[in-house]
Parts: C-alpha cells; structure tokens; sequence
C-alpha cells in the first residue's frame, strides 16, 4: 500500500518535470536564436511562408502567451515542420523512434549482461588477474570516444576483414522489409517469421550495438565493483559468515542482491546516454533511427527536426527514470515502506 | 569439568605492509558448559579479534598464527572452512555484534533471516523454520513475533534487532553464545533489558555466554567470572566478586579505581600513560611502562598466566612477589 | 613540496588552509606510488604541455590549404599523413589540444563558478531560495546531457564560444548538487557557527569558511569535467554543432575523415580519434588515483 502512495508521489511529480522540460524546449525553439522564424521554416523559405509563420506564431504576443500556444501544438501531437523532410515532426519522429529504441535497449541488455558480471567477479577476486584486466577494460570503454570506437570498428570489422555488414542501414538493401508493425526490425521480423531479415537485421545492427554497448560497460563494470567490494565487507556479510551460511549464498545471494541497488538507479541515467549516443552511432552505420535524424536536420538547419528530437528524446528519458526509481522502490524495502 | 571452550596459546597477527599488529598474543582462555564469563578490556586490546578468531572469521592481512582452539573435543583451529560452516557456526557457536541493526540484511524480514538460519544447519520446511522462529521470537520476548517477523530491520528500533539477533543465534540452540559488545550503543534502559533476558536465557536454556565488553558494570551484573585483557594477553582472570573485591594485577585494580564513584566527590581517576601501539609493544610486560609496581624484571620478561587457587589467574611478576 | 601558508588579499580573508597543502603533497605521493596514476599524471601534463607549446611543436600552419599534398598517408615528412586539403594532420591534432584545453578549461571553470554558487547560496539558506533553485537543477538534469548540448548548440550556433557556454551549462547543475549536499553537512558543523558568531555575514561565511573545506570532492569532479567537456566538444563538433572549420579540432577532423574511410585513407580519423581517447584515458586514471587521496570517507 506505501508503494502506491509512492508510485502516485512520483507520477505527481512527473508533471511538473515535464512541464520544465517543455519550457526548455520552448526556449531552445523561440527565445534563445536571432530570428526563430529562420529556424522554423529554414533558408529556402518564400516571403509568403515566412510572414504566415510569423502570423501563425504569434510573435507580437507575449512570450507567456507563445509559450502557451506552443504547450497546446505540443499536447495535440504538433512538433512543428521538418522542412527537409517535408512531413510534419511529428511523424518522422513515430517513423524513427522506434529504431532508437531498438537499439538503446538492446545496446543496454548487452552492456548489463557484460558489465555487472565482470563488476561481481572482479569485486569477489580482487586483486586477480580477472580483476585486472576488468579494470582496464573499464577505464577503456569509458575513455574512448563513442564515434570514434564505432568507426573503428566499421573500418576492422567491414573494411578490413569482411565479416560485417556494410554500414548501410538495418537490412541488406536487397531485401524486401517484413511489414511494419511495432517498427523494430528485429520484432518486425520476428512476427512475420521472415528468418532471412531477422538474421539481416542482427547483423547489421550487431557492430552499432556493441559500440553503444561498450561505452557503457565501463561505467557500469565500475560501480558493480565498487558496490560489491564495498558491500562485502559490511556488517550483515561477516554476521552471515558468523551464522555458518555457505559462502556461495552470502557472495551470490545476499551482497549481490544488496550491492546492484545502485547499479538499478545507474540503469537510468545510462538510458539517457544511450539514448545520446544514437545520434552519433546511427550516423556512422547508417541507420535511420532518431539520432540520424536528428543529424539529418543539423546538416539541413532544419531546427524543428533537432529540437523536436530533443523534446521527445527528454520526455522519454523522465519517463525511464521514473521507471528506473519506481523498481528501485520495489526492490528496495527502505525507500516505500517508511 | 571439562571447559567447553578451552583456547591455548592463541596468537593473531594482522601482517600489514610495515608492521605487524600483534592483536592477539599468546591467550589462554576456558568457557565452562553453562556459565557467563566476561572478557573486559580496552579498545584495542585484543578483545573482538580473540572472539572472531574463535569462529575463524579473521580474514587477511590478519591471520592465526598458532594456538589450539579446543572446543567440544576438537581443534576449530584443525577444521576445513567446510566443517566450520556446518557444525560450528551459527550451530554449536553463534555470535552477536553491536549495531545490530546493520548486521541483519536490509531487503530481507527479520523473520527471513532468522528462520534461514535454522533451515541452513537443521533443514526442514519454510514452514517449520516459520514455526521455530516465532517460537523463539517469543523466547526473546519481542511482543506481536508475526508483526516483528514480516518487518524489515529499518522498521525495528536497536533493542528489538539485538532480539533479533539473540533469537537467531539461540534457534539452533548452540552450546556458547559470543556477545561482542552487544548492548554497546543502545540505551543504557535497553541495556539492561536485553541483559537481564541474556540471564534468563542461560537460566532456561543453559547456554555458555561469553560477554565481550569495556564495560565493567556490564560483567558485574551478568557474569560469573571475568577474564581482564590488556595489549594482547589475558593479565587476570577469576570469579567476578572475587576479582572486582581483591584484584591482583595493577592494571584490573587501576581499572576498577577508574569508574567513577558517584558517592563521593572525587574525579576520576585515569591510568596514567597510554595504551601500548600494538605494532611496537615494550619488551617485558606490556603493561609496565604504565604500572606504579614495576620493577626490573617487569621490563624485561613477560609475566605468565598463573593459578592463584580456585579459578584466580593473574600474569604479573609483582604480584607473585607481593604473594612470597 | 610544500606550499607556504598565505594569507589572501583582504587581509583576514583568505588562507591557504595548511591541510590543503598537506594534501597536495600526499597526492604528489599517490601519484608517484602507483605506476597507473603516475602514467595519468604524465599523460595530462603531456596534454597541457603540447596545448600550451602548440606553435612552437607543430610549426606548419595548421590552417594552410596545400593541395599539391593532399591525402598523403604518414610518412617522414608528413608524421601523421595530410588530409583533403593537404593540410598536415599532425600539426592540426597539435593545434586542436591547445583549442580543447582552451574549451576545457573554460568551460570547467565557468561551470564550477556558476554551480558552486548556485549550491552554496542553495545548501546554506535553503527555504524558498533552496526550493527554486533546486528546481531549476533539476529540469536541467531531466534531460540526458548530449542531447541537450546538442539542442542548446543548434539554437545558439556553432562555435567555439557557444560550445564553451553550452558544455558549461549542462555541467553546472552538477556541481551545484555536489556543493549544495556538502554545504548541508557543513553549515552544522561548529566551525561554521563560530564563524557566524565572529560576525561573518552569510556569503562569508559560505565563501570563505564553508567552501574550502568542501573543495576535496569537488577536486575529483573537476578532474572528471575537463575529459568529459573534452568528450562534448568534440562529439559537438563531430555532428557539425561545435568549432567552425577550418579550425582544427579532434571532434570535426574525424566527421570529415569518415567520407575516406571506405578508401581506406585511415590516418584521417584513426590519429584525432588517438588523441582524443589517450587524453580522456590520461585524465580518467589520474582522476581514479587521486579519488583515493579526496575519498570523503577518508577525509574526516
């Protein structure tokens, strides 16, 4: 029952969060540039369609009242118009934004299942050569420059030895798409039994994954470690050695169980990196995903594609986090039950 | 009788990167079945490291080194880990701590982790553990035993998680129960309940109990004998009244000057000097830099642990020389 | 080493506190014990050393378009080979430390000075003060930080000017949380009350009394910024958003080294990108072995 109170708690405060984000968006968009007009209906715009922009903006009303209008276009699903694209935000963002996620989600399975193993042993073996080469890793992964790493992988991985696909997007260009349905390739393909583009797709999106991945996997190797470390030397472990409890429960059962807390609310944060890194990683494979879009539109000063891109990207992320901190709650007795 | 606990000669050592801490130094030690013996000492002298090196739970730098620990026939020291975990700890010895709040596992009930305990060393069903926890939630007092076994420890005030405590270290009903400063840090109220259920226990239950503490009212009140510790080594040992009426070595009778007399209006009288740095210990009698009946042989070679008649020990040259 | 206790300019004001410098010099002693660390420290001096002496290492222009050498793989002449334009890739990554230590350190220092303030004024009054401020804290950190920069540089503009703003502002909340959290717990410390009882007026007491004290975990941030503003700059400048062309800097070089990829012409992305990983790589193990010395934990 506490746990409702808490989950209502918070989804109250989701409001007001979401409410600053847009007032940011909105500054993004209309006060912080010259001429925001510009940046609404791009370079090649005629006369016409600049004076209607400006009379459907509003622009003599005061910024209150623009920021107003702008909350109503946002709730009623109008992110303005991706002049390069010609098609409103909106939509190219529900085309996109499921490949983004695709991709956030599986880069972070692959970096969870990699990274809070390694953190665990390197925690339990400190001071092992697996300790050792776990902490290089880490300080690797996260010194490393998330484009940079996925081009040099594309350039060992496909230039030079062949094995991977070329960077040219989700599925081999010569093959017919399954039917969109969720507009995850890899569910897409699932559905429509087509194990010709399933097997496509995880190719071409196995190099872009492990770059996302790796960029994580040394924050997160670090934390598991030190949590662990940290929690194995507590008082309830050595009481549970004192009770005669078998080594392997306490490691595996007890300390993990206590020492991944922090690592969950990390989950989080690392969403939003994810979700960060795509616009650099798509790029660079080639897919066409929310991040490549929102290149697309700095390339082609279409600044209602990039901060319709920011908008939704932020909301997304709130909405994780709040997840992220409703299972934290969940799991640990301490935060609900006050 | 035979002691239930006999430990002889204990020596352990923490082996740190320019020194080597002598915590430990050569401790003779015997529990007998069914009695609450005392082990007072100062911080530092070796107290908890003696208890924990009873249970083998001391984990590097430190190591033991050498002694025998004879407890119900065999040598703990002689046991693989194995033999430990199963027969040993949490079974035929159990050991509290202070802060008893943060020793219990803060995402599991109290009643969990008790009953856990009695399922890892006597099996049986969740059920049954269930059963045999409440029982001894009861045992310990605790008023309402299924609320208390459904809370989590944060929702448990210090004296209800050392209940806790006590009923997981008695419900595989052990032959000794270590308490490691175990009412340290809680009310001194709380304090005293939780010492006279201790006695109770013992009374049903006959368990042995080894109070560790620097508390000299605490052994007075609960203990039949006492074991006084200092750098190291046991300096006295013998029957509680006997030891607190007529102490034989200078550092148990300076202790006992030094607990303040509420009667009279005197300060308090503080043990000139400071404890020995167990890294760099004086040669002869750790004690003697501090002693106003030191003499030469003080300094020179250390006393050994001797029998006064009955249960007395005391391991010091002067008052061996008091004596003849 | 030890550094002499000074007494600032305003007289009272001002003193190196004789634990600061006993701290340095223990971590002068922690770099030099661990061999990982000490690589850290050799690596960031190498960073700040080649930024400082830019002109005088690399003495080609960096600017200077030479078509007759263009896309030159690495060779004696050319140490890390020319790009499109025939300008000499070495002599651009040697300009482009000096750009990111520019940004870096600006950035790092505008963030600090902004946040610091802001927590401080936030932990010690709290109230109505702490509320907003904390609020606007928080919107800030709604948003995950690259897509942020990235919003906050297309509305602004590219350049090198607007990057230095835009990294500042999304690390400043940062610190201001830091700070806020460690004024908490110090402005009920008695030394705190006594210098509100020597009539210290409020922002003296937090600027002059609190703030030094709380410097150590604050140190270790700093460490942390200066590779990760480096990162955000060139990942700004890698989708187009950061410095200008033709100013060199690691982020862009590589962007425009990728169209050479596929020809195979690596030295364009695979030298800037070197740079970019050996700095943060240098400052993230300087960083690790220095947490230990401003360990919290160790601290009191």
């Amino acid at each position: 029952m506490r746990l409702l109170v808490y989950v209502t708690k918070r989804l109250l405060l989701l409001v007001p969060t979401l409410l600053g984000v847009s007032i940011v968006c909105f500054t993004l968009i209309r006060v912080l540039p010259g001429n925001p007009v510009y940046m609404i209906v791009g370079p090649y715009a005629t006369l016409e369609e600049i004076a209607r922009v400006k009379a459907d903006l509003g622009f003599d009303k005061p910024i209150y009242q623009q920021y107003l209008i702008y909350l109503n276009d946002v709730l009623h699903g109008d992110l303005g118009y991706s002049w390069h694209t010609s098609q409103p935000v909106a939509r190219d963002l529900l085309q996109r934004f499921p490949l983004s996620f695709e991709l956030s989600t599986i880069s972070l399975v692959i970096a969870l299942s990699v990274a809070i193993p390694l953190g665990v042993v390197s925690a339990v073996h400190r001071g092992s050569w697996l300790d050792h080469i776990a902490r290089v890793l880490a300080v690797i992964g996260v010194s490393m420059p998330l484009f940079w790493s996925g081009l040099v992988l594309s350039y060992v991985f496909f230039f030079r030895l062949h094995w991977a696909p070329p960077p040219l997007g989700t599925l081999d260009p010569m093959m017919q798409p399954p039917p969109r349905l969720t507009g995850m390739i890899l569910i897409d393909s699932l559905i429509a039994r087509r194990w010709d583009a399933f097997q496509s797709a995880l190719a071409h999106l196995a190099l872009p994954a492990v770059t996302l991945a790796f960029s994580m996997i040394g924050s997160v190797t670090r934390m598991t470690r030190s949590s662990m470390a940290e929690v194995l030397h507590s008082d309830f472990v050595r009481t549970a050695t004192a009770f005669g409890l078998p080594r392997r429960t306490v490691i595996y059962r007890d300390a993990l169980q206590n020492a991944l807390l922090p690592v969950v609310t990390m989950v989080g944060m690392l969403y939003g990196f994810a979700l960060g890194g795509t616009v650099l990683v798509e790029m660079i494979f080639g897919l066409a995903g929310m991040g490549s879009y929102a290149f697309g539109s700095i390339m082609n000063m279409d600044y209602a594609g990039v901060e319709g891109v920011v908008l939704v990207v932020a909301v997304v992320f709130v909405v994780v986090n709040l997840l992220v901190d409703i299972l934290y709650a969940i799991i640990d007795p301490r935060i609900s039950y006050r | 009788m035979e002691p239930l606990l006999d430990i002889r000669g204990l020596r352990t050592y923490f082996f740190l990167r320019h020194a080597v801490v002598k915590a430990v130094n050569d401790v003779h030690l015997s529990v007998f079945p069914g009695e609450m013996v005392g082990l007072v000492g100062e911080t530092g002298s070796g107290k908890s490291v003696t208890a924990l090196s009873v249970l083998r739970l001391i984990q590097p730098p430190g190591r033991v080194i050498s002694g025998e620990i004879i407890f119900q026939g065999r040598n703990l020291l002689a046991l693989s880990e194995a033999e430990m975990n199963n027969s040993v700890r949490g079974r035929a010895i159990t050991m509290i701590f202070q802060n008893p709040r943060s020793c219990l596992n803060p995402v599991l009930t109290a009643g969990t982790q008790i009953a856990r305990v009695y399922q890892t060393h006597c099996g049986g069903t969740t059920r049954q553990a269930r059963e045999r926890a409440l029982e001894f939630l009861r045992l310990v007092q605790i008023p309402d035993p299924e609320s208390v076994f459904n809370r989590y420890p944060h929702q448990l005030s210090g004296g209800m998680c050392q209940r806790v405590m006590i009923a997981m270290a008695l419900i595989c009903e052990p032959a000794l129960v270590i308490a490691d400063e175990a009412t340290t840090g809680l009310d001194v109220t709380v304090q005293d309940q939780i010492l006279t259920l201790m006695r109770e226990l013992r009374n049903k239950t006959h368990t042995a109990q080894l109070f560790i503490t620097h508390d000299l009212g605490v052994v007075a009140e609960t203990c039949d004998r006492v074991l006084v510790m200092y750098s190291g080594r046991i300096v006295e040992a013998g029957a509680v009244n006997e030891v607190y009426a007529r102490p034989l070595h200078p550092y148990t009778s300076a202790l006992l000057n030094s607990v303040p007399d509420l009667r009279k209006d005197s300060r308090p009288r503080s043990i000139p000097g400071e404890v020995p740095d167990p890294r760099n210990l004086p040669p002869g009698c750790p004690f003697h830099p501090r002693c106003d009946r030191c003499t030469d042989i003080c300094r020179v070679q250390e006393p050994i642990l001797v029998s006064r008649g009955g249960s007395r020990q005391v391991a010091c040259h002067a008052s061996v020389q008091t004596e003849e | 080493m030890t550094l002499p206790i000074a007494s600032g300019p305003a007289g009272n004001g001002l003193r190196w506190k004789p634990g600061l410098s006993r701290q340095l010099d223990y971590s002068w002693y922690v770099i030099r014990r661990n061999p990982v660390t000490l690589l850290g420290f050799v690596v960031v001096t190498l960073f700040v050393a080649v930024g400082l002496l830019a002109p005088l290492i690399a003495r080609r222009d960096p600017i200077e378009v030479a078509p007759a050498f263009a896309l030159q793989s690495p060779c004696r002449q050319f140490w890390f080979g020319t790009d499109q334009y025939g300008r000499d890739v070495f002599s651009r990554i040697v300009h482009s430390a000096r750009l990111d230590l520019f940004i870096a350190l600006t950035s790092v220092g505008l963030a600090f000075a902004i946040g610091t303030a802001i927590g401080a004024l936030a932990g010690y009054y709290g109230g109505a003060l702490d509320a907003t401020l904390m609020r606007l804290t928080d919107i800030v950190l709604a948003f995950p930080p690259f897509i942020l920069a990235m919003g906050t540089a297309a509305a602004l503009g590219a350049g090198t000017a607007n990057i230095i703003y835009v990294v500042a502002f999304i690390q400043a909340p940062i610190y201001a949380r830091l700070v806020r959290g460690e004024i908490l717990s110090a402005r009920e410390r008695p030394y705190a009350e006594a210098a509100r009882c020597s009539g210290n007026s409020g922002l003296g007491v937090v600027f002059i009394h609190l703030l030094p004290n709380c410097l150590p975990p604050l140190l270790v941030q700093v460490a942390n910024n200066l590779s990760w503003a480096i990162l955000n700059a060139a990942g700004l400048s890698f989708i187009g958003l950061g410095v200008r062309p033709p100013t060199p800097e690691w982020g862009s070089m590589i962007s425009e080294g990728v169209q050479f990829m596929m020809s195979g012409r690596w030295w364009l992305f695979m030298f800037p990108g070197l740079a970019i990983f050996v700095t943060i790589l240098g400052f993230n193990l300087l960083a690790d072995g220095l947490r230990d010395v401003f360990d919290p934990r160790l601290r009191w």
